[in-house]
């Protein structure tokens, strides 16, 4: 993709412009006062004219958020966030009837998109890609909606999909991460704006990889994004979301909720690339992502499979998990996450085996440096109902400078003797002889630093689509610039 | 009023805050204040809280409601002995009933530079000194609640400490007996090893009757100190054994630890392990065999704080019946201690549809020259062997123990010591023969 190039050109150049996606775009953002209380949230779903189930549905989740405790548990540290310092709701400004075609967006919006490498007004050249381009809350554009609705497949703005098909947003928004599920998840369900709705139709192979870009702008903005993915019996799709978000001093706060359902025979490959900012050298500003993300195999023979390389945010808080409920099911799971600099990561995965033979893969790649913080947790667990399950985890740390870290916690629960669990787990640095060989062999010492960590992290590169991977693995070498010597 | 208000009043149901102080006035050395106010001080730190739950890291797999709730008191005094062979035939051997020394049950040994000291003998010759020992808990597994919990109540002590360059002939064997229904028991081992010299110590926990241990021990190795440790845990099926050790382990030391997790209802054995010298190494394997509706806990925290040290554990479980078997290893190796080697293994064998392992293998890693490991499986018998066995002519029974008791002979053959080991084999064998005819 072209705007790999430009990434890696950008992000290449001097020390001030490291992260190229580092600007403010000025345009008027339609703010609600800062804070959180009921008559926010009411003013958020008046806002996105929204039925009343859906109201009684974020107060519910708002009111239990009121009695949670934030969590301390993961091994990050940062300043206690103040949530009524910050603003729920942030739209672009629109024309009254809203932009009926890509002359109607703000020409700033488009501009920025244009500096993000997302060519909106060219959409033939994106190589197959739809786009439902997420700029601070509001969607703005989806791309490729007609020839997705020719196959019966829905791929909308999850607002969009509350007005046109309640029935399937009501059964399933909330079925895999409940509204109390978690502090961030609960924070998520009181104040979601706008996310993606996907619904695959039984027996339809989606016929492109969809994808959406976040961008998180307006300054003090939260962002609560809200994915929901069905795909019914038989149904396949491949899912890409990949993160950027302008450079500030001021720390971020986004509190995500993916959701998968995946019936009988049915398969989601979710793929992630998230670079938003990381905070400088320093540790100051970046985004702290605190998401959760989980799928539910509903169905024998079901497959979800969660990619991600994540080299973004100051703070990552993430744990992709599947509920392998059918029979046969499979999870997967492939990380790989960098920590340079003062970035802290705390990511994992859960497989809750419950189905019969059910089978679950965890690759996880940690790479840590400068002063960054890098954390596998994970939990296996085994029900007594899960004949015959299999799971194998592999967890692998490479460290690189010695004041970073790397931590490795598995938690791995079995209660069935059928049932063959296994976790592997090693940890180890860039040796000298690899670099001097590589060196020897003409490559500069960066060079060698990222045909290295690609080396290690190939296994889950592999797993990513052909255009992410490309990305990834420049992203890789990029993330660690600066790191040896 | 609420449970929280109810615990404050009292430590154990229906034991009171005021009989608490009042038991610790009567113990040996509470004459002395040194004592007594360190004592108080154990006291203060278990009163006014709540028990450790589920939410705490070193308890999620394990329920303390059956000790919380139970009718359970110190005992004030030794019942009659229950004399077992020793282990090994050579050995000296101490003998510590409900916690206290009983010198007429035991041998103690005439070697040079060893020297036996009991905890109540300390505090007439040296109170502060007895009540330095006392007062030093590890703070490590929730504040140190258990282990503040036995500083508070313990009668008696076992203080052995080795001469530097001593190199004892013969092992040192301590049979913790226990007994009474609802006895809590509060036994302490201190272990002290001198620069250069080298124990052989057997650690025996056996009783009779549903009562509860909670023991504390510590083992300081100076520099080039060689211990070789096995703690052998074969209490009444009906009795809790919770336990804190703490290991310090200097430059170019060797702790050789193993822990075998036979009997007891429950078992939570807390592990925490400092490689303080360079050349430092500590070796922590073992093996626990559950069945019934047994629950062995074992949890290990190692820390490297300087270069160069090594640690090495191999835990394997087999596990029948309900039993419930659970691991949480640590290791930890601090900002600067490069050249760390460190690693850890922990598997299980579930024989029953019931039985469950709960595992955490955990690394938290600070310095980037540095070698470390986990791994971690859980499952039945491997088929294939099962099968290949069978082709061979053996019947199915013979063959399942044939495989089990290879399995766990992986761990045993950590033990350095032969004469050790053999014996280990021989309470193992014994125990899975056991396990088999209860199971058939």
């Amino acid at each position: 993709m072209a705007a790999t190039k430009e990434t890696v050109r950008q992000v290449g150049d001097s020390a001030g412009e490291k992260y190229k996606y580092g600007f403010v775009t000025d345009i008027e953002t339609e703010d609600f006062p800062k804070g959180l209380n009921e008559d926010i949230i009411a003013l958020i779903s008046a806002r996105k004219e929204e039925p009343d189930w859906l109201l009684e549905w974020r107060l519910k989740a708002y009111r239990r958020w009121v009695s949670m405790e934030e969590p301390h548990w993961a091994k990050v540290s940062y300043p206690p966030i103040d949530f009524q310092d910050l603003y729920y709701y942030s739209a672009p400004k629109q024309k009254k009837d809203g932009p009926k075609s890509l002359d109607e967006v703000d020409p700033e919006l488009l501009r920025t998109y244009e500096k993000l490498g997302i060519p909106l007004a060219e959409q033939e050249y994106l190589a197959g890609v739809a786009v439902d381009a997420v700029f601070d809350s509001v969607s703005v554009a989806t791309t490729y909606k007609k020839k997705l609705e020719e196959v019966g497949v829905i791929f909308c703005p999850i607002s969009e999909a509350v007005k046109n098909h309640p029935e399937l947003v009501r059964k399933y928004m909330g079925s895999v991460v409940p509204t109390g599920d978690n502090f961030y998840a609960a924070l998520n369900s009181a104040v979601f704006t706008d996310g993606s709705f996907v619904y695959v139709p039984p027996g339809v192979r989606c016929p492109m990889e969809l994808s959406t870009y976040f961008r998180i702008n307006a300054q003090n903005t939260g962002q609560f994004e809200r994915t929901l993915i069905i795909a019914d019996k038989g149904a396949y799709v491949s899912y890409l979301e990949g993160c950027t978000a302008p450079m500030r001093d001021e720390n971020q706060l986004h509190a995500a909720v993916v959701e998968l359902v995946a019936m009988e025979d049915a398969t989601i490959k979710y793929s992630t690339v998230q670079n938003w900012y990381p905070g400088d050298e320093n540790g100051v500003g970046g985004i702290f992502n605190f998401v959760t993300k989980r799928g539910i195999c509903k169905g024998d023979r079901a497959k979800i499979s969660w990619t991600q390389v994540e080299t973004g945010s100051a703070i990552t808080w993430k744990y992709p998990s599947c509920i392998l409920q059918g029979d046969d099911s499979v999870g997967e799971f492939y990380s790989v996450a960098i920590a340079n600099n003062c970035q802290q990561a705390d990511t994992g995965t859960k497989m809750i085996h419950l189905g019969k033979r059910s089978r679950s893969t965890i690759i996880s790649k940690g790479i840590s440096a400068g002063r960054g913080q890098n954390t596998y947790r994970g939990l296996v667990r085994i029900q007594p109902s899960a004949d015959g399950a299999r799971n194998y985890t592999q967890c692998d740390s490479l460290l690189i400078g010695d004041r970073c870290g790397a931590h490795t916690v598995p938690y791995i629960e079995s209660k069935n003797r059928l049932a063959a669990v296994e976790h592997e787990a090693t940890t180890a640095k860039i040796s000298e002889d690899q670099l001097f060989y590589c060196r020897q062999r003409g490559l500069s010492e960066e060079e060698a630093v990222s045909l290295i960590v690609n080396g290690f992290c190939k296994e889950v590169l592999r797993e990513l689509p052909m255009e992410f991977a490309v990305e990834a693995q420049k992203l890789l070498g990029i993330s660690l610039e600066g790191s040896v010597g | 009023m609420g449970a929280q208000q109810s615990r404050q009043q009292q430590l154990l149901a229906g034991w009171s805050l005021a009989d608490a102080a009042a038991l610790q006035q009567k113990l040996p050395g509470s004459e002395h204040d040194a004592l007594l106010q360190v004592r108080k001080r154990a006291l203060a730190a278990v009163t006014g809280r709540p028990w450790p739950d589920r939410k705490s890291e070193y308890w999620r797999y394990t329920s303390l409601q059956a000790l919380s709730s139970g009718r359970y008191r110190p005992v004030e005094a030794g019942e009659g002995p229950m004399v077992q062979e020793a282990l090994l035939a050579d050995s000296w051997r101490l003998v510590v009933v409900n916690g206290r020394l009983r010198r007429d049950l035991s041998t103690l040994p005439r070697e040079k530079g060893i020297d036996i000291l009991s905890l109540s003998d300390l505090a007439g010759a040296a109170p502060e000194d007895a009540a330095a020992l006392l007062g030093d808990w590890p703070e490590q597994f929730d504040d140190g609640f258990f282990a503040a919990f036995n500083a508070a109540f313990a009668a008696d002590g076992l203080l052995v400490t080795l001469a530097d360059g001593c190199r004892a002939e013969r092992p040192l064997e301590v049979v913790f007996l226990s007994s009474g229904d609802g006895a809590v028991i509060f036994p302490r081992l201190h272990v002290r090893l001198g620069r250069g010299s080298a124990l052989r110590l057997i650690e025996r926990h056996e009783g009779a009757g549903r009562y509860w241990s909670d023991g504390v021990a510590s083992f300081d190795l100076d520099g080039n100190a060689r211990l070789e440790h096995v703690r052998v845990l074969c209490d009444d099926e009906d009795a809790v054994n919770i336990a804190t050790a703490a290991l310090h382990i200097g430059a170019d030391a060797c702790y050789d630890g193993f822990l075998l997790s036979l009997g007891g209802m429950m078992t939570h054995q807390q592990y925490k392990a400092d490689l303080l010298g360079e050349g430092g190494e500590c070796r922590l394997n073992g093996a626990y065999l559950g069945h019934g509706r047994q629950h062995h806990d074992c949890i290990s925290d190692i820390t490297h704080d300087v270069p160069a040290t090594r640690s090495h554990q191999v835990f394997k479980g087999v596990l029948d019946d309900r039993a419930h078997g659970v691991f949480q290893g640590r290791i930890v190796v601090r900002p600067g201690a490069q050249q760390t080697d460190g690693h850890q293994l922990n598997k299980t064998l579930l024989l029953s549809d019931r039985a469950e392992i709960d595992t955490k293998p955990e690394l938290e890693i600070y310095a980037d020259d540095v070698k470390c490991s986990h791994g971690a499986t859980a499952g039945e018998l491997d088929k294939d062997a099962l099968f290949y066995l069978r082709s061979r002519g053996l019947a199915d029974g013979q063959a399942r123990a044939l495989l089990i008791n290879a399995f766990i002979a992986d761990a045993l053959n950590e033990i350095g010591d032969e004469d050790l080991r053999d014996a280990l084999n021989a309470l193992v064998a014994r125990a899975l023969n056991r396990q088999r005819a209860g199971g058939e």
